[in-house]
């Protein structure tokens, strides 16, 4: 039967995320058709083909495919913890604590782990940033505090001990000029040639850990009995208590987990390729932001998140191409901005969707 | 047709309404006459739900008409039908929590002066309609605060407020003490009296007689009659129905009890906000192969008391022992797995994972153990097998077996799975609370068939009940409970409705002793 095919859960979905990104895509062409004027076609164009154009599509590519691992593991953080009743607005705080211990052991101990740093670089991030996810977890879980105030408080409290951390280190903090010295490259993750591959991009082995690791959540959620747990807490907390789930253990699992899923994108963003340096400022890095609506397009599965992180990363692209059209850069960001969070509407448009295909087969679903 | 169609409130004409997989309606023609109290009964998933959501515009059916006042309605949404002036209270109260009765009301509604919110008119026409129809209502108590018979008397206030003409009450009396029941049959009379044609849905007989006029019965979809109730019989009405006869009350063999199981000693156990001591100094036994029942009206305890054995509140005093094990401070899970198997009182609260699948709930506690899990991997294949087997032995009717997600199951049906995996797991003792609430007679039947073959299996049953029915038809021991102690043990042979009414309403209590 046709319909069945059309009302089926994966086929909702997923066509009201493409409706929700189309959607947001002609809200960006109003921005810029108000804003731009007479470059606005020309920049729409380089949204629209993430600026693949203006460098090569294989170095496009391969913008998109280092771009996009940050958000992707900012966005499974904040899928992974939705879909356990959590949400996870402390991902930013996450992602900077996971940056910052990639680059510590990345600094410090680069001659005793030779080859090796990157590894170590790695493990540091997500035990880190796991770490920080677990407080977040253990103040909400026993000390009963919300989890929005706790995640945007932590978030600052990483924010400025990061900073403090830097600035009295001075392996990392070199010549005071505000930001640190660059990771040396036994602390870059392996290019696995991509870069090569993806000419003369920053591709790096990160998408593919990324990809693995969004692959690992999503086992843990459908296979294992702590997914099992975690979702039932997620969708009724009463039942899964009442079925003798510790739910407390449960809410702080699903926080650590969400928190190495973040450190993990913050270490692999700042040790994803040569010469990168950390900025100290006042203000949270928007990757860990960007996460949430990663997740909300990729409706909070790990392997949708996937691919809406390559399509958020695939807009962001485009978005800093427009700036060779001679639109400001913070015009830019607004526009990518605005057209990133409508593309999370996807949750209305699957209703309307629903509606749609009911009318034209006569009847409600 | 036309002097026909001025003697109806309103009518539903050859609705027919297809789901995938199944017809819902077939072809149903439902009258019902002006100021006229119609029952409509009929088992779960007979249709009755699909019917009334056609009548608010929620499904469009396939074929049929709408037919009010005489003219042909056309309804394709809720503010439709509320234009027509048709009305419902749902099972499931549709009231924000924390508003009060007044806010609750006008909500959707709400007058206004310069852009501001204003409620004296409101009030004041809301004051004239409980004093007409007498119904007693605080307009300004939280809904949070107040008995489940007045969240009732909020929404039959809602739809008089609305001024709808057509009053549909779904299954109204599931939640409801006796006393309540019986308040809420006077308001339903008075609207009459006003006017108002109600349309009754319920699985109760005894109500069915007592109020309504006429009741049109619907089995699988199809009408089974619409008949007279004073030519009717509570037998004829359950056979058209379930399409057999069925014993109203069951046969119980006799089961001499054995050695006690669980043992309650003292208990005592905090209410709600954690304030009042709901349950007082609780002791009693529960024997092998005996179903002790605990009767009272709602909110003397018994929640609390239920909370308190399974582990869900903790236990401020006194023991609670299966057998040599004093689990009164273990934790929910190590009851769960050793002893006990628990009915909920609230399938939605507890009971069930709405969004999981039917498999899903049913290894809802056993996840983690094997054969359902081998470290830490859940075999979900042999879970669907382990919930199709269930399924087909308890009779739950899903459209997509094991893989159906628990809300979409209607609220029978539900139950039945929860009653499926509890008596699976085979502990030694089963509390179950209201296990037929809102259940109609076939299921009923079925449930109250399970926990007696479990008494003969040699297992102890403690029920929860409200239903004075249930309570002298299945048990072998009644405890009544009132303000969270224990006032009386009765027995069922040798007492009557009119005695354990007094022991309920508290106007009578002899000491019992804890044995």
């Amino acid at each position: 039967m046709a319909k069945k095919i059309f009302i089926s859960p994966f086929m909702v979905t997923f066509v009201a995320t493409i409706i929700t990104i189309i959607i947001g895509l002609l809200i960006g062409l109003i921005l810029l058709l108000l804003t731009s004027g007479n470059v606005a076609l020309p920049a729409f164009k380089m949204i629209v083909t993430g600026g693949f154009g203006l460098t090569g599509l294989l170095n496009g590519i391969g913008r998109v495919l280092y771009y996009a691992v940050p958000i992707m593991m900012t966005g499974l953080s904040v899928g992974f913890a939705l879909r356990t009743g959590i949400f996870n607005i402390g991902a930013p705080g996450q992602f900077l604590i996971g940056l910052y211990a990639g680059l510590f052991v990345a600094m410090h101990f680069s001659p005793q782990l030779g080859a090796y740093t990157w590894v170590f670089s790695i493990l540091a991030g997500a035990a880190c940033g796991g770490l920080w996810g677990l407080l977040q977890g253990v103040l909400q879980a026993y000390k009963n505090l919300n989890a929005i105030v706790c995640g945007i408080m932590l978030n600052y409290v990483s924010l400025f001990l990061v900073n403090m951390l830097i600035r009295s280190d001075h392996a990392l903090y070199v010549g005071g000029q505000g930001w640190t010295a660059p990771v040396p490259s036994v602390g870059l993750l392996p290019s696995f040639n991509l870069n090569q591959i993806f000419t003369a991009s920053a591709a790096n082995s990160g998408i593919v850990f990324g990809v693995i690791v969004c692959v690992v959540a999503f086992i843990i959620l459908k296979k294992t009995t702590a997914g099992f747990e975690m979702k039932a807490c997620g969708l009724n907390r009463d039942a899964a208590q009442y079925a003798g789930v510790n739910v407390k253990k449960a809410a702080i699992l699903a926080m650590l987990l969400a928190g190495i899923f973040a450190g993990l994108g913050g270490t692999m963003y700042h040790n994803g390729t040569m010469g990168q340096q950390y900025t100290l400022t006042d203000a949270l890095r928007p990757e860990g932001f960007t996460g949430i609506p990663v997740a909300l397009l990729g409706s909070n599965h790990p392997i949708a998140i996937i691919f809406s992180g390559l399509f958020i990363a695939y807009l962001e692209v485009g978005g800093l191409g427009m700036q060779s059209l001679g639109i400001p850069s913070e015009m830019v960001t607004i526009i990518t901005s605005v057209t990133i969070f409508f593309c999370s509407f996807n949750l209305l448009f699957k209703k309307m969707y629903i509606r749609l295909i009911g009318k034209a087969f006569g009847e409600m679903i | 047709m036309s002097t026909e169609s001025t003697e109806f409130s309103f009518e539903m004409r050859n609705i027919t309404k297809v789901f995938p997989g199944i017809i819902a309606n077939n072809d149903i023609t439902f009258q019902v006459r002006k100021q006229e109290v119609h029952a409509l009964l009929g088992e779960n998933g007979a249709g009755k739900s699909t019917l009334m959501s056609v009548l608010f515009g929620l499904y469009q059916p396939e074929h049929g008409e709408i037919i009010i006042n005489g003219e042909k309605a056309s309804i394709r949404n809720p503010n439709d039908a509320n234009e027509y002036g048709i009305g419902m209270v749902h099972q499931h109260f549709k009231l924000v929590q924390n508003f009060t009765a007044l806010q609750n009301i006008v909500l959707g509604v709400e007058t206004t002066k310069n852009g501001f919110l204003d409620f004296a008119p409101a009030r004041a026409k809301l004051n004239e309609l409980t004093e007409h129809y007498q119904l007693k209502v605080d307009l300004d108590m939280l809904i949070e605060d107040m008995t489940v018979g007045m969240q009732q008397r909020v929404e039959i206030l809602k739809m008089l407020y609305r001024e709808n003409e057509i009053l549909i009450f779904d299954e109204p009396t599931a939640v409801l003490t006796p006393q309540e029941v019986e308040e809420l049959m006077k308001s339903i009379e008075g609207l009459v009296a006003e006017g108002k044609s109600i349309v009754f849905i319920s699985h109760k007989l005894n109500e069915i007689m007592r109020i309504a006029n006429r009741c049109t019965v619907l089995r699988s979809g199809k009408v089974t009659g619409t008949v007279d109730i004073k030519d009717t019989s509570k037998e004829e009405l359950s056979e058209m129905m379930v399409g057999r006869k069925v014993l109203l009350a069951p046969d119980k063999t006799q089961v001499k009890p054995g050695e006690v199981l669980m043992s309650v000693r003292d208990l005592m156990v905090k209410g709600a906000k954690g304030h009042n001591d709901a349950v007082r100094g609780v002791s009693f036994d529960v024997r092998r192969g005996e179903i002790l029942c605990i009767a009272g009206i709602d909110g003397n305890g018994q929640t609390e008391l239920v909370y308190g054995l399974t582990g869900l509140r903790k236990i401020e005093r006194g023991t609670v022992r299966f057998g040599d094990d004093d689990v009164t401070q273990k934790s929910i899970r190590y009851r769960n797995s050793r002893h006990l198997s628990h009915i909920p009182e609230d399938r939605h609260k507890h009971g069930l994972v709405l969004d999981y699948d039917i498999s899903e709930n049913m290894i809802l506690q056993t996840y983690y153990e094997k054969p359902v899990s081998t470290r830490g991997i859940i075999d979900y294949r042999g879970a669907y097998e382990h919930a199709d087997e269930l399924i087909e032995r308890y009779d739950v009717r899903c459209a997509q077996g094991a893989r159906t997600r628990a809300g979409s199951l209607s609220g029978g049906n539900q139950q039945k799975v929860i009653v499926a995996r509890e008596i699976e797991r085979n502990s030694d003792v089963l509390i179950a609370v209201q296990p037929t609430r809102g259940m109609d007679v076939g299921a009923i039947e079925f449930i109250h068939k399970q926990l007696l073959r479990m008494r003969e299996d040699g297992k102890g049953i403690l029920l929860i009940s409200l239903e004075l029915e249930e309570v002298m038809n299945i048990s072998d021991r009644i405890l009544v409970m009132y303000e969270g102690e224990i006032v009386g043990e009765l027995d069922p042979d040798k007492t009557d409705f009119q005695e354990l009414g007094l022991y309920m309403a508290g106007a009578k209590r002899t000491p019992v002793s804890a044995a």
